[in-house]
């Protein structure tokens, strides 16, 4: 139920009941629930200084830390929206991303500063960052109850924000309160960036439970062997991230030398998971309780699958059943197809785009619906399983990303004539990215070549793993590129 | 075992051109190539290259050193393992 709740009343409230106990820990820093919410305040009183009101949104630019959890709460206590900007990608997109927002004001890390310096003037600092405020006032209010914006990979070529509002993510908040057991004395990670709806769970559940987080900062992320030595010796208690990094620490991270007997609760989201590899986790974590949680950005988690009897599993993990706060339905009623998902904590839509919203957010009997995009079927059990996209739009290592993104900005270069990016589906079950390349630049006909100039123009994760050099694409009857022939010729 | 600093260079060199780079692009790929900030290999290629080294040069490596400061070129590995064979 909305009871007009906000996100930063959760920090409030746990402030009263649990002041002194452990908000957070983030490498070799500590900050009990009382510290955080002054902190917060801080940036509060800062903010509303430099004129950040209600219906504004504030950009963090900045590595995870404890000052970005701060931030997110002073932002919020203005009434304001955060927008957490993934530091790793290249500055262009985060250009973009600023840009199209219209910040207020933007939190952001020293070694950035001087990108912004033509719109944003130097205010202040807050802790280890500065405080930026946009030359511009004349910037668009918000709509109702935004709580914050996280941008993902745009078929355009360029990213685009989806909107959520603070009644949406309460519903997920209460969702996940009641459906895990979860309690004060829990230790919570936080592995996924803040820009990234996994840090949704962490942040505001742990919050609201009054519980401790453990900050994952981007170098520590990726190392397996870092990660068991976190879960082991801080005994992190609640496990949320993708399959793949799961994965990653059950084949790199030399868990003999590592105790998780703490971790009672290990939810994945953000991808397929496959059978025999969450079969050989099960066999090492056999104590845990899992989940298989399912959402695109645009709904959050509104499917989950509780793994009861996981041996009784046969080819795949379903993405189950419809959460409490949702309705879901497949699209003309048929037995597999696209997913339809309606309820209150759908997205508000699209930042600035409300064709993309309407074609994305349909009514039918005066309810929305969101097109998920993702086919699914039905099983025995009455469980959905995953079968595939609408469209090309493929997810690796959770993160989702539209091929025309990186084909797109590929073609912006001008040594390259024309290309094709395509997915193509590995032994191991995971998506590989391969562009096809036409260039007459004679030295770009490297893959290493070619993947230091992507990294210059995108996000880690959208990098092509593959490129091959070809003077033809091939074509349908339509004219458009054959991506089925290139994807069949792909090895 | 010959732990010279050019045959260590060497041997990464191949495993680096065989496992990641298809067999391919011996010319392109130099000892100071950026193999982890250059995009070339991400987290789970990385582990590959790890076990690579502690298998061949019989030697762990700490959760800590598995770092991009270790291991970001051919030059910078080979000083790395130098280094830990070295004691």
């Amino acid at each position: 139920m909305d009871n007009g709740e906000k996100l930063h009343d959760l920090l409030k409230q746990s402030v009263q009941l649990h002041s002194d106990h452990t908000a957070l820990i983030c490498n070799d820093k500590i900050i009990s629930y009382k510290n955080l919410s002054e902190l917060s305040c801080t940036l509060q009183n800062t903010l509303s200084l430099i004129g950040v009101k209600k219906g504004d949104r504030v950009a963090i630019y900045s590595e995870k830390s404890i000052t970005f959890v701060a931030s997110i709460f002073g932002i919020l206590n203005c009434d304001s929206a955060y927008i957490p900007i993934d530091a790793s990608a290249p500055i262009d997109r985060n250009k973009f991303i600023i840009n199209d927002c219209e910040i207020s004001a933007l939190i952001i890390e020293k070694k950035y500063v001087e990108y912004f310096e033509n719109e944003f003037e130097i205010h202040t600092t807050f802790e280890e960052l500065f405080i930026l405020k946009n030359k511009n006032r004349n910037l668009k209010k918000s709509p109702e109850d935004l709580a914050y914006i996280l941008y993902t990979s745009g078929s355009t070529g360029n990213p685009k924000g989806v909107m959520y509002s603070h009644s949406g993510a309460m519903s997920f908040v209460n969702w996940c309160n009641s459906t895990f057991k979860l309690k004060q004395s829990d230790c919570f990670s936080s592995h996924a960036p803040f820009h990234f709806d996994l840090s949704i769970f962490d942040v505001f559940v742990c919050i609201k439970k009054s519980a401790s987080l453990v900050i994952i900062t981007e170098n520590v992320a990726r190392q397996p062997m870092l990660l068991s030595k976190l879960i082991s010796e801080l005994k992190i208690s609640v496990w949320y991230s993708t399959p793949t990094i799961l994965n990653l620490i059950l084949e790199y991270g030399k868990l003999e030398k590592s105790d998780f007997s703490n971790l009672k609760l290990i939810l994945f989201a953000g991808e397929v998971y496959p059978l025999h590899q969450f079969l050989k986790l099960y066999n090492k974590v056999p104590r845990a309780i899992y989940y298989n949680l399912y959402g695109p950005t645009e709904s959050n988690v509104c499917c989950f699958y509780k793994i009861s009897n996981p041996q009784s599993l046969v080819e795949h993990i379903p993405i189950g059943k419809v959460c409490e706060h949702y309705s879901s339905k497949i699209i003309e009623d048929k037995t597999e197809g696209e997913l339809l998902i309606s309820g209150n904590a759908l997205m508000i839509g699209y930042w600035n785009m409300d064709s993309l919203t309407h074609q994305k957010i349909i009514f039918e009997n005066n309810k929305k619906w969101y097109k998920t995009g993702d086919i699914v079927s039905i099983d025995s059990e009455n469980n959905y399983i995953f079968k595939g996209r609408v469209d090309r739009m493929i997810k690796r290592n959770g993160y989702r990303i539209e091929l025309d993104e990186i084909e797109k900005t590929l073609l912006k270069q001008k040594d390259i004539i024309s290309c094709a990016v395509i997915s193509k589906q590995t032994e191991q079950n995971t998506s590989k990215i391969v562009s096809y390349i036409i260039t007459e630049n004679l030295k770009l006909n490297s893959i290493i070549e070619m993947k230091s100039m992507c990294i210059k123009l995108l996000p880690i994760y959208m990098i092509p793993d593959d490129f091959i050099f070809v003077n033809s694409l091939p074509i349908t009857s339509s004219n458009k590129i054959d991506y089925q022939k290139l994807i069949k010729q792909t090895l | 075992m010959t732990t010279s600093i050019e045959s260590i260079k060497e041997r990464l060199k191949d495993f680096i051109i065989k496992r990641f780079l298809k067999n391919t692009e011996s010319e392109s790929l130099n000892f100071d190539t950026p193999l982890i900030s250059g995009g070339l290999i991400d987290s789970i290629l990385t582990m590959q290259l790890v076990l690579f080294i502690e298998e061949t040069y019989n030697f762990e490596f700490s959760a800590h050193e598995v770092d991009r400061d270790n291991l970001d070129s051919i030059n910078i590995i080979a000083n790395f393992i130098q280094k830990k064979l070295n004691g």
